[in-house]
């Protein structure tokens, strides 16, 4: 059976190509890792949802505050659950990725600017507020910022609701 | 006496050492460390000259060593600058120094946001200043508008912000849904993993030597009759880096590359996976392991 057209050109730097690799990887190995513990769905989901969140972030890497913020908690949640500690004391952020040097500044998630009033200066009630909940590590940012990662954070995961939902076509069908 | 006058938004941190001029500088944005366009307004500003100063475009002894990340300030510039006079003090050169683009250059001139306050209009530095903030952030909102479906008969930024949530809501839903449905149909995965995906294909900057290789190597766990059908469906281009599979294949077959720069995932196009390559994955699959992946999918359904 042959191709009935040419295929087009594979950009293997596109997004959608990155984040799907980076999903089944992370799918894969998800599944290998701990599948004696916990299998059941609820769990399960849970892992995809992480997995699925963690390979979003992955391929962003360390550009966007945003993926840092997904990428720091998920990180910490590893060590404490690895460690098991009681007491939640980690306030250093993991870092390791590459973090370009200059252009990043280093915050962890939990800090916000004192100085500064971050509700509210558009004039609008509560909206802002409820987007900084929504976009993770956008509390550090004034309005500038958070629309810029909004912008980047409505791309990704776009992206990547495209790429599960091929992946479940793909396999409902087989 | 003098109609124009520029005020310049200047991005130079260096700049507030030079207290030579008398000049208001404000922080704009201090938390600003993408670059971000400059916008600017156009038209002159009355203005007074104060000790009829001149200034030379940008002071050449200023720090040249700007991050797009510095903070920028608002300057009243004592420049005398009218369109008929054109004298030694009319540095309308400045003014060819107005950009759009990004902040990053390293030259001294374009360091300066070159805003001239509309006619008519407040010409205080902090008005201004709020001006190019409002004026990015509506460039920033419009962005949002192409991004987010159904946006373009609204307008006003209350609602488009409702809609941006709205739309980030049902994402992260949708996301939640699919990560369940993906661990309901698919329990172990490991069959198909297998199947669908090769070890090396992480590595998308391996050159391949010869186009021919890497696909013998890297696509192992296939059967060699579907394997030549690969060979077939993907062409030995020197582009194709990534090691094919099926995937990858299937995620283009479809989709129109659009030549949008920002959007790139996002408007490719919709129909994602072919007709023929469904059939040829399920070809795949059902040579590999018929049996084992069948008796697994009969349980979970």
């Amino acid at each position: 059976m042959s191709p009935p057209q040419q295929p087009t050109s594979i950009n293997p730097n596109s997004l959608k190509i990155q984040l799907a690799y980076r999903f089944l990887h992370n799918l894969n190995n998800l599944n290998t890792k701990r599948s004696n513990l916990d299998n059941t769905r609820i769990r399960r989901s849970h892992r995809v949802k992480l997995a699925a969140y963690a390979s979003m972030a992955y391929v962003v890497g360390s550009r966007r505050a945003w993926s840092r913020a997904i990428l720091w908690k998920i990180r910490n949640r590893a060590v404490l659950a690895r460690f098991k500690r009681v007491d939640h004391k980690i306030t250093t952020p993991l870092r390791h990725h590459h973090v370009h040097a200059g252009s990043v500044k280093r915050r962890t998630p939990s800090c916000s600017n004192p100085k500064r009033e971050y509700s509210d200066p558009f004039g609008n009630s509560g909206q802002e507020v409820k987007l900084r909940k929504l976009v993770p590590g956008s509390s550090t940012m004034d309005a500038l910022g958070l629309l810029d990662e909004t912008a980047d954070y409505i791309k990704c995961l776009a992206t990547q609701v495209e790429v599960m939902k091929n992946l479940v076509d793909l396999y409902s069908i087989i | 006496m003098e109609s124009g006058k520029l005020s310049r938004v200047s991005s130079n941190q260096s700049m507030i050492e030079n207290k030579k001029f008398r000049r208001i500088t404000m922080e704009l944005d201090s938390m600003e460390e993408s670059s971000v366009s400059e916008a600017e307004t156009g038209i002159k500003v009355q203005g007074t000259n104060i000790n009829g100063r001149k200034r030379k475009g940008v002071p050449k002894g200023k720090g040249k060593e700007t991050q797009s990340s510095s903070t920028i300030f608002a300057k009243d510039d004592k420049v005398v600058a009218e369109v008929e006079k054109e004298d030694s003090d009319a540095k309308r050169s400045k003014s060819n120094e107005d950009k759009k683009s990004n902040e990053k250059s390293t030259e001294a001139l374009k360091d300066y946001i070159h805003v001239r306050a509309r006619r008519g209009q407040a010409t205080d530095s902090h008005s201004l200043a709020e001006r190019v903030r409002r004026e990015k952030i509506s460039e920033r909102m419009k962005f949002l508008q192409d991004l987010v479906p159904g946006c373009n008969k609204v307008t006003g930024k209350a609602v488009m912000l409702d809609e941006i949530i709205n739309y980030v809501q049902s994402l992260q839903r949708q996301v939640e849904f699919l990560s369940m449905k993906l661990a309901t149909v698919n329990p172990t995965m490991d069959a198909t993993m297998e199947a669908l995906v090769s070890k090396d294909m992480f590595q998308p900057h391996v050159s391949l030597q010869d186009n021919v290789d890497p696909f013998d190597a890297s696509v192992h766990s296939f059967p060699y009759g579907f394997h030549s059908q690969i060979n077939g469906m993907i062409p030995d281009r020197p582009e194709n880096q990534f090691s094919m599979n099926p995937l990858v294949a299937a995620m283009h077959r479809n989709s129109t590359i659009k030549p949008s720069s920002h959007i790139d995932g996002f408007s490719e196009g919709s129909t994602f996976w072919g007709n023929d390559l469904q059939s040829v994955v399920k070809m795949a699959l059902g040579q590999d392991q018929p049996q084992s992946f069948h008796g697994q999918m009969k349980v979970e359904l």
